[in-house]
């Protein structure tokens, strides 16, 4: 009787250690995929932010590809480059401001002769870095962005040609 | 001998290591999948630069005005030309990816016909199907 009372106790104790290393197993493998979920979304989210930003240039330029309606001004709002397209016909006089500052992408439409203003400008997209270089003297532009791809730096080159003549 | 048996009722040291082992099994599975989806994001993301990559091909082929200009003004940094009759090979490296853009150009005249794809450690990631035209200005 006591041999089968101490066997049991012992069944017992190793049947709840079985079902806590269960319960462990189980939490250790939802949490560690639960952070690898995450890890992937973040690094697609960064990285589609990072596409979105430079598409959206891409598309400003493309769109307003005339002779000198887009220009790149340097180190013009906050020490950034930014891209300047002046509208021509109903819209003349007007200008869009397309700059990067404190992790955002902005747009500012408004008048030639006002500066760029984060206080007037429409939020595009929060992007780690966008830079803006001219590409072969005035060819075009070079918009680098930046995303951050399993915790490092990572950079993303587009290439825009002017089609215009300059 | 099965009456001993269901009297001491308690589990062996085999019915154990057969319980853990089957639970590490199903972990490591489980892991496997999350591991696997994890490189099919990194292989995602390296197609998806050399895409762009490629796009940035055809977009600097197109704003040429003659494909002289290929190399006299460097547009493609990190480039290796090959020239076969009218055939032009370009293949240009990103370390920071370790892809390689490999361009071939079929020349006609002021056009011409370019086969882009991308490698990463001799691996195609971008197929052949990547196919553009090119017209010079001049």
């Amino acid at each position: 009787m006591k041999f089968r009372d101490r066997n049991n106790t012992i069944e017992s104790v190793m049947v709840m250690i079985l079902l806590i290393i269960i319960t462990l197993a189980i939490f250790l493998l939802v949490e560690g995929g639960s952070h690898s979920y995450h890890k992937i979304l973040e690094n697609k989210e960064n990285f589609e932010k990072a596409r979105i930003a430079s598409s959206y240039i891409n598309l400003k330029i493309k769109q307003n590809d005339e002779r000198d309606a887009i220009l790149l001004k340097h180190s013009f709002y906050r020490g950034e480059n930014v891209l300047v397209i002046k509208h021509s016909g109903e819209e003349e006089g007007l200008v869009t401001y397309v700059f990067f500052s404190d992790g955002v992408l902005y747009e500012c439409y408004t008048d030639q002769t006002q500066m760029p203003s984060i206080d007037f400008s429409e939020k595009i997209i929060e992007v780690q870095n966008v830079s803006m270089e001219d590409y072969k003297e005035g060819k075009g532009i070079v918009v680098t962005t930046s995303f951050k791809f399993n915790d490092e730096l990572r950079t993303l080159r587009n290439m825009i040609t002017f089609r215009a003549d300059r | 001998m099965i009456k001993k048996y269901n009297n001491e009722q308690a589990f062996t040291m085999v019915e154990i290591i057969i319980a853990i082992a089957a639970l590490a099994l199903i972990c490591g599975f489980v892991l496997q999948i999350f591991i696997l989806a994890s490189k099919v994001n990194d292989r995602t993301v390296d197609k998806q630069f050399a895409i762009n990559e490629c796009a940035n091909v055809v977009e600097v082929m197109n704003s040429l005005d003659s494909i002289n200009q290929l190399y006299q003004d460097n547009y493609f940094e990190n480039a290796e030309f090959k020239t076969e009759g009218n055939l032009i090979i370009i293949n240009q490296l990103y370390d920071q990816y370790g892809v390689t853009v490999h361009t071939e150009i079929v020349l006609d005249h002021f056009t011409g016909y370019m086969v882009i794809s991308a490698f990463k450690n001799d691996k195609m990631i971008l197929g052949n199907e990547l196919t553009a035209s090119v017209i010079f200005k001049e």
